[in-house]
């Protein structure tokens, strides 16, 4: 086995956001999920000063940049139609594994936009990957 | 209403929740379930659990059927929350709840077909706008360094959250552990997509990356049971197995 960098920098993110699952079950006890979306952008904010580019930040392309922005954008969008289906009578057990299948929309668009391919064995490891987050978030 | 069943720890815990909150706790039940609360409750004789619902949720709801017609509250009708949702699928009335039916008719909201169901669309929705999120991130990561990725992804989040806020009227919720673990879910949460987006910003592949970082619920489950003692089921020891083997193969 060998970890190349993306896989430590996944298993980082994994962690990370594994424990925010868990935390985010336990602050639904306190308060709505809308709230917490909320907060959690004010933590999000706390962290702000500590990665401010300056104005290193205008070399950058103009597409890219927007490409950043846009990304905050759709994913906080994402997450308040998350919170709206489940509001609209969408069961949690089945509006969760649907919404974990994300990445499936990247797997299908990545060869179109970034000319980027994936091995057999690989395909494997993605089918039992999503096979995964489907069982786990159930 | 504790029975002894499969439901008795979730009444159990709806219990000390409601009584956390200052509410009044009655078990209606065996004798030697109120002693165990130490509360007060109402005595009812041990039965076969298929029966107890007759015992002990069909007088109490005839009781409250009475009382609110004695206070001029229409049975059924939702007063302090919107709705409640009930799967018309897994919705089969059992002996004790024939009467809740005729009280509940309103609470079966769900859409029969789900193509029409509106949060199917709206989880459609979510599904696109988190896959535009990791394929807007990659493509900004590919010059951006992660740090700065952050700082911008975190800019794009405000507008949203504005929006939210005015939708709610400004009624955000301010219950210290609430705020407490929202604020330290999004410095995690900022650690993790930090992680993400260095991942991206390194010469890996999008589409191995989106998905081995979409496996966190294996730790959330993995946490849950270990911390939480959430009962380990048999579908997630399956996610599990899957997940590491799909861990395994992308370390290949």
């Amino acid at each position: 086995m060998h970890f190349a960098p993306w896989l430590w920098y996944s298993a980082v993110t994994l962690v990370a956001w594994g424990i925010v699952g868990l935390l985010q079950k336990l602050s639904t006890n306190y308060i709505s999920a809308e709230s917490s979306l909320i907060w959690l952008v004010g933590g999000f904010l706390l962290l702000e000063p500590l990665l401010y580019p300056g104005l290193a930040v205008f070399h950058y392309s103009r597409w890219n940049l927007t490409w950043a922005l846009l990304s905050g954008v759709l994913n906080a969008l994402g997450a308040w139609a998350l919170f709206t289906a489940l509001k609209s009578g969408g069961k949690a057990s089945i509006v969760a594994p649907l919404t974990a299948l994300y990445p499936l929309v990247v797997i299908m668009l990545v060869p179109f936009v970034l000319h980027e391919s994936i091995t057999r064995l690989q395909v494997v490891g993605v089918v039992c990957a999503l096979i995964a987050v489907l069982l786990l978030s159930a | 209403m504790l029975r002894r069943g499969k439901t008795r720890e979730l009444n159990l815990a709806l219990a000390h929740d409601l009584a956390r909150f200052g509410g009044l706790i009655r078990v209606v039940g065996p004798s030697f379930e109120s002693s165990a609360l130490g509360v007060g409750g109402c005595e009812v004789p041990v039965v076969p659990e298929t029966l107890a619902p007759l015992f002990e949720i069909v007088p109490v709801q005839a009781a409250a059927l009475r009382m609110a017609e004695l206070r001029g509250i229409r049975p059924g009708s939702f007063r302090y929350a919107l709705q409640v949702a009930v799967n018309e699928a897994e919705f089969r009335p059992a002996a004790g709840v024939v009467m809740q039916s005729a009280l509940q008719e309103e609470t079966v909201v769900t859409s029969k077909h789900r193509w029409n169901a509106r949060w199917f669309w709206y989880s459609m929705i979510c599904v696109l706008c988190w896959g535009g999120w990791a394929l807007l991130s990659k493509l900004g990561s590919r010059e951006i360094p992660p740090e700065t990725m952050q700082f911008l992804f975190t800019v794009g989040t405000i507008p949203v959250c504005l929006a939210l806020l005015i939708g709610t009227h400004g009624r955000l919720e301010k219950s210290p552990h609430g705020i407490t673990y929202g604020i330290l879910n999004g410095i995690l949460s900022g650690v993790g997509g930090l992680a993400l987006f260095a991942a991206y910003h390194s010469d890996g592949n999008t589409s191995l990356i989106t998905v081995a970082t979409a496996l966190y619920p294996m730790i959330t489950v993995l946490l849950a049971i270990t911390i939480l003692r959430e009962r380990f089921r048999f579908i997630q020891a399956l996610g599990l197995v899957f997940a590491a083997v799909a861990i395994v193969i992308f370390s290949l």
